[in-house]
């Protein structure tokens, strides 16, 4: 369904080029949870905002269900941020302004549906993560946890192809994190929904079927976590060696 | 799109209330400004020209010959001519009149001179209502007058009281209800008679009855006399007693204006001209059109200094907003929709505060009205009343006008909005564009500068004062979009300075204004507007005040100036004297000359020019002071046909030496040859000197506006004043000043001028004001992490509030230097493209060191007054919650 294909991504922001993702190649398939970790500055939130067509990459290129995202169109990208993929941030990324059900209904918003209608389908999102009764609450006014899923109720709101996360529980302690983490691995939906998350912690990675490994903007190596429709022991995940792996 | 505005913009809105309010301001005080000038200019417009010629509002067409007048019989003959479409041709004496028992000096009051059998015949007694025009089927002018008379003249009794009256020498006549009253207190019991002066001669006048013309407001004050035209062609014409002022014509009931006019004008041929309302109001507004102008500019600039704070303040927003940018666009919003946000804000603040600005507006036009009436009233025409003129279409160009500049003020900061790419502005990366920033911000300099040299260079091929006005707006704002630049500039430049002897604090201001001349310049470019709004206006009156009074201390060297009716400084009180009223002046010991003048106003070119008139015989050859008279360095002026043109009169009309200039006559054109283009600052359509004795040659007018009176050397030029006053001011109506009262009354006319001008420029400068105190709370906010790290690593809170302060001080410092180098320019616009354009006067470039200062002072102590809010506010912030990453 997602697949980088030599895609490189290079950041001109100082005097000295930044080259975040370095020939990277890696392939989702519709229904899969991939984690993808490496350090601070390794190129794994750069790699998600290529998939999530948030950027566009230097070289290479991405594709979403074999169609090329750097031949859309700036209007057409926005289009389909918006109706083929859900977001979810470290930092909630909530808008301060609105109440939870009108960060929900965002995305309708933008969409052009009536405001009682995309706040109806909003408080329907809002009721899915557990959060309906606090539809008219503003972020200041929610735990950390609380706001974490009224993003992921956000990035479900328009029933989208692909969840990106990153670093969800990156903000979040232990009991919030494990729920964020649940409500993520609920989401795929075979042949239909993917979820890609991108993190450093190794615990939460391990709610993945495939675990990425990122190293200086280079694929270090892939951990396959399900075995038979099994899931692996989720609290013994160790980073792989990066030399047993090369880019492709 | 609504949803997504009722959601974001006012969530946005509620939770920074002061910064809306501050754009409301910003954009209701331009608002405001450009409604009360809009307003003022409609009352000047409507009601200046109905009181220069209230008599003309009730005529479809009016045949006149300026101050010259037209044969009386002319009206007589247009009837007999039966000129198709022409329907009644009335005579009509217009002019001004002292009556000697009111006020201390007498009062100058409008004479009308109406055809009296016409309107006091055939028609009910007791009240009139003489619709004219209901009578001739024209309800485009549908005006009418009520006579109250006191003896009803179609009655036997009231007919012998009018002939008993004209037996005993007294004139009948009909006064405007108030001053009827007046009279009547001022009268013995029962007496109707009273005593009035006109060319020097008393007359005795006899109140018949009172008279009102509901739909002239003009004459709303009752300050009026009317009487038959024959007995006011005396009064007002006393050599030339044939002559009316014009000839009201009305026309048939479906003619068409245009073609009657040409017939008429074929009729009448050279001895005068034939006018319809506008064109007869044109030339009037031709006049007023100079102040409107001035007006139009003061109100546009105050707009465009509220578009560069508006601008700011969303600038400042989008950078604030960001991050919930590039949330929208990583849940899918297109650029479009983000641009669109933003100006959608824009546009409901713009209609608040167009909605805000529109009733002041009205309230500083209710209070800038009287000081305007004044000066009009003493300056230019008397004016009853002037009532502010709310047009249907000023709604929507208010409107218009303050979404229109908030949108424009949004565009740029909607665009930057617009352009953040979402995965950037959601990690929060730094901007990377300043080059690509800077290279646009130098194109927009080089487009509006020239935008704004075409508009000023093809303003010949634009419709009259588009070119002028366009220009001086366009290269305004180019002014102001350079000075973020010049900022940055100034700033490594002083940058070492400061911070050699300021400290710390000094030396972070420094560096803060270099680092975001963006924020700060676009500050700095508010403060510059004003300083050069105010030193460009000082430095323009001071150019122009100093070289007039060179001119009058060289040229009209006199030492005493008589006139009737009215003083110096009200001037449009005055009327003309005797000219035999140079002997009694000279029956003075101490008088040397008397030289009088007559001030004549013609129609030149389609203008109104002066003709000047004055003594050239005035002193003995020999005498020292000729060197300094016109008439012994043109001693050929003397010989008739031949006429000196003001510098002016020579640019606007491009006349040169030697040329023949034609002008009409009494009876028909008249040749002049140019003999001399002397410096004159009298009209600013043009002045033409000519013999005082050729002029009444040729139009049989010896009257007298200004007696200019020469005293012996050693002479007391007071005590000569007090004495003509005491002798002849009550008797004669007369009112003599001294050269230093003179001047005075020039300097405070000039000052009355201006201060319209000022009023302006203090609400310019209050928005700009408002503007520094947002720049600075904007300032603060954006330094909240370096100010919370300055506190963390133990700066004091004084040194913070130091800090801010110093940088409050030195953008008032800049300010005023760059609004210094703007003034220069804006008195190089107003002096040399403006000015000549309007008037043909070429006055030098002067500076005025002494108001430039006091810009200076003024911009740095306020700056830093109103940098004291947000610098204590500075000093409150908590450490933790400064320093905190999110």
């Amino acid at each position: 369904m997602m697949e980088l294909v030599e895609v490189t991504k290079v950041y001109n922001t100082g005097r000295t080029p930044v080259h975040a993702v370095r020939g990277v190649s890696l392939t989702i398939a519709a229904g899969e949870f991939v984690s993808i970790m490496g350090p601070s500055g390794s190129g794994k939130s750069t790699l998600m905002h290529l998939l999530g067509a948030l950027d566009t990459p230097t070289s290479g290129r991405a594709l979403f269900q074999g169609r090329d995202l750097q031949t859309l169109s700036d209007r057409e990208r926005s289009r389909f941020r918006r109706t083929k993929i859900g977001f979810v941030f470290q930092f909630f990324n909530l808008l301060p302004t609105l109440t939870a059900a009108e960060n929900v209904a965002l995305p309708l918003f933008l969409d052009g549906q009536p405001r009682g209608r995309a706040l109806k389908q909003a408080m329907a999102s809002l009721e899915r993560v557990g959060l309906g009764h606090r539809a008219e609450h503003h972020p200041e006014e929610m735990s950390g946890g609380e706001m974490q899923r009224v993003a992921v109720a956000r990035a479900l709101v328009l029933e989208p192809e692909a969840v990106l996360c990153d670093e969800p529980t990156g903000n979040l302690d232990s009991a919030n994190s494990r729920e964020i983490l649940n409500l993520l691995r609920s989401l795929p939906e075979k042949g239909r929904r993917s979820v890609v998350m991108v993190t450093h912690d190794p615990q939460a990675a391990a709610y993945g079927d495939r675990l990425v490994h990122i190293r200086d903007g280079l694929l270090a190596g892939i951990d396959d976590l399900a075995c038979n429709g099994q899931m692996v022991n989720r609290e013994n995940i160790t980073p792989a060696p990066s030399s047993a792996f090369h880019s492709r | 799109m609504l949803a997504l505005h009722r959601s974001l913009s006012v969530g946005y809105l509620r939770l920074h209330p002061t910064r809306a309010m501050l754009i409301v301001l910003s954009i209701a005080l331009g608002v405001a400004t450009l409604v009360a000038t809009r307003m003022l200019n409609g009352s000047i417009n409507s009601e200046a020209p109905a009181a220069v010629n209230p008599m003309a509002k009730l005529a479809d067409l009016v045949i006149m010959n300026a101050q010259t007048g037209v044969p009386r019989a002319l009206a007589e003959e247009i009837q007999k001519a039966q000129i198709r479409g022409v329907s009644e041709a009335e005579p009509i004496v217009l002019g001004r009149i002292t009556l000697p028992q009111l006020d201390k000096y007498g009062r100058s009051v409008w004479l009308f001179g109406l055809d009296w059998n016409k309107h006091a015949s055939g028609r009910d007694a007791e009240r009139r209502d003489v619709r004219s025009h209901a009578e001739h089927g024209n309800a485009e002018f549908g005006e009418g007058i009520e006579i109250h008379w006191i003896h009803d003249p179609t009655a036997a009794s009231g007919a012998s009281r009018i002939v008993l009256d004209r037996l005993r020498g007294r004139i009948p006549v009909l006064a405007g209800d108030k001053l009827a009253l007046t009279l009547a207190e001022k009268a013995p019991s029962d007496s109707t008679t009273f005593h009035a002066i006109a060319s020097s001669k008393r007359s005795t006048l006899s109140l018949v009855g009172t008279v009102h013309f509901p739909d002239l407001n003009a004459l709303n004050d009752g300050n009026f006399l009317v009487m038959d035209v024959g007995d006011a062609a005396g009064l007002i014409f006393p050599q030339r007693k044939e002559n009316v002022s014009q000839i009201n014509i009305r026309i048939e009931a479906g003619a068409d204006r245009q073609q009657v006019r040409q017939r008429l004008l074929d009729y009448v041929g050279d001895r005068a001209e034939v006018r319809t309302l506008e064109s007869n109001y044109e030339a009037v507004r031709d006049v007023t059109g100079g102040l409107e102008l001035g007006f139009d500019i003061g109100g546009a600039i105050a707009l465009v200094v509220g578009l560069f704070l508006v601008y700011n303040v969303l600038s400042v927003s989008v950078a604030e907003r960001r991050h919930d940018i590039g949330i929208m666009r990583s849940v899918g919003a297109t650029r479009g929709q983000v641009a669109r946000l933003f100006l959608g804000e824009a546009a409901v603040l713009g209609l608040v505060g167009s909605g805000l600005g529109l009733p002041m507006g009205w309230g500083l036009g209710w209070l800038t009205l009287r000081p305007l009436l004044g000066f009009l009233s003493e300056v230019f025409v008397p004016m009853g009343e002037l009532s502010l003129q709310v047009a249907p279409s000023l709604l929507g160009v208010a409107l218009l006008a303050g979404v229109g500049t908030a949108m424009l003020a949004a565009l740029i900061p909607a665009l930057q909005a617009a352009s953040e790419e979402p995965a950037a502005a959601v990690r929060r990366v730094p901007h990377n564009a300043r080059l690509r920033h800077r290279l646009l911000h130098i194109a927009s300099i080089l487009f509006l500068v020239l935008a704004g040299v075409a508009c000023v260079a093809g303003r010949e091929y634009l419709p009259r004062r588009a070119g002028v006005f366009a220009g001086a707006v366009i290269l305004f704002i180019a002014s102001l979009t350079i000075i973020p630049l010049a900022t940055e500039l100034m700033g490594r430049l002083f940058g070492p300075i400061v911070r050699s002897f300021a400290g710390l604090e000094g030396r972070l201001a420094a560096d803060n204004l270099v680092r975001s001349p963006g924020r700060t310049g676009i500050v700095i470019a508010a403060l510059a507007a004003t300083a050069a709004l105010v030193f460009g206006l000082s430095a323009f009156i001071h150019s122009t005040k100093q070289t007039v009074y060179n001119w009058l201390e060289d040229k009209v060297a006199a030492d005493v100036f008589v006139t009737c009716g009215g003083s110096l400084d009200a001037a449009s009180l005055t009327q003309p004297m005797d000219s035999h009223f140079r002997d009694k002046l000279k029956s003075l010991p101490d008088v040397e000359a008397a030289v009088g003048v007559r001030f004549h106003l013609l129609d030149f070119r389609d203008r109104i020019v002066f003709m000047l008139a004055f003594d050239t015989d005035a002193f003995a050859e020999g005498n020292p002071r000729t060197g300094r008279t016109l008439a012994h360095n043109y001693p050929s002026l003397r010989e008739g046909g031949r006429a000196l043109v003001s510098e002016n009169f020579a640019a606007l009309y491009n006349v040169h030496l030697g040329d023949s200039i034609t002008v009409r006559g009494r009876n028909g054109p008249l040749t002049l040859e140019v003999i001399g283009i002397i410096v004159d600052y009298t009209w600013n359509r043009g002045t033409i000197l000519v013999d005082r004795a050729w002029f009444n040659k040729v139009y049989g007018d010896d009257s007298v506006d200004i007696w200019d009176v020469y005293l012996r050397s050693g002479a007391n030029s007071k005590a000569v004043r007090d004495e003509i006053i005491a002798r002849w001011g009550r008797e004669e109506a007369l009112y003599a000043s001294t050269s230093k009262q003179m001047h005075d009354s020039i300097e405070k006319g000039i000052d009355r001028v201006y201060l319209l001008g000022y009023a302006q420029f203090f609400i310019v400068g209050l928005v700009t004001l408002l503007g520094v105190v947002s720049a600075l709370f904007i300032s603060v906010l954006q330094r909240r992490r370096e100010l919370g790290l300055l506190r963390a690593v133990g700066a004091s809170r004084g040194q913070v509030l130091g800090t801010v302060l110093a940088e409050a001080a030195l953008m008032g410092l800049f300010g005023a230097l760059l609004g210094f180098v703007v003034g220069l320019f804006i008195e190089w616009y107003t002096i040399r493209l403006i000015l000549p354009d309007e008037t043909g006067f070429v006055f030098p470039m002067l500076v005025p060191w002494k108001p430039a200062a006091v810009v200076f002072g003024l911009a740095v102590v306020l700056a830093a007054l109103v940098g004291l809010w947000p610098a204590y506010h500075a000093t409150r912030l908590r450490i933790a919650e400064a320093i905190a990453y999110e």
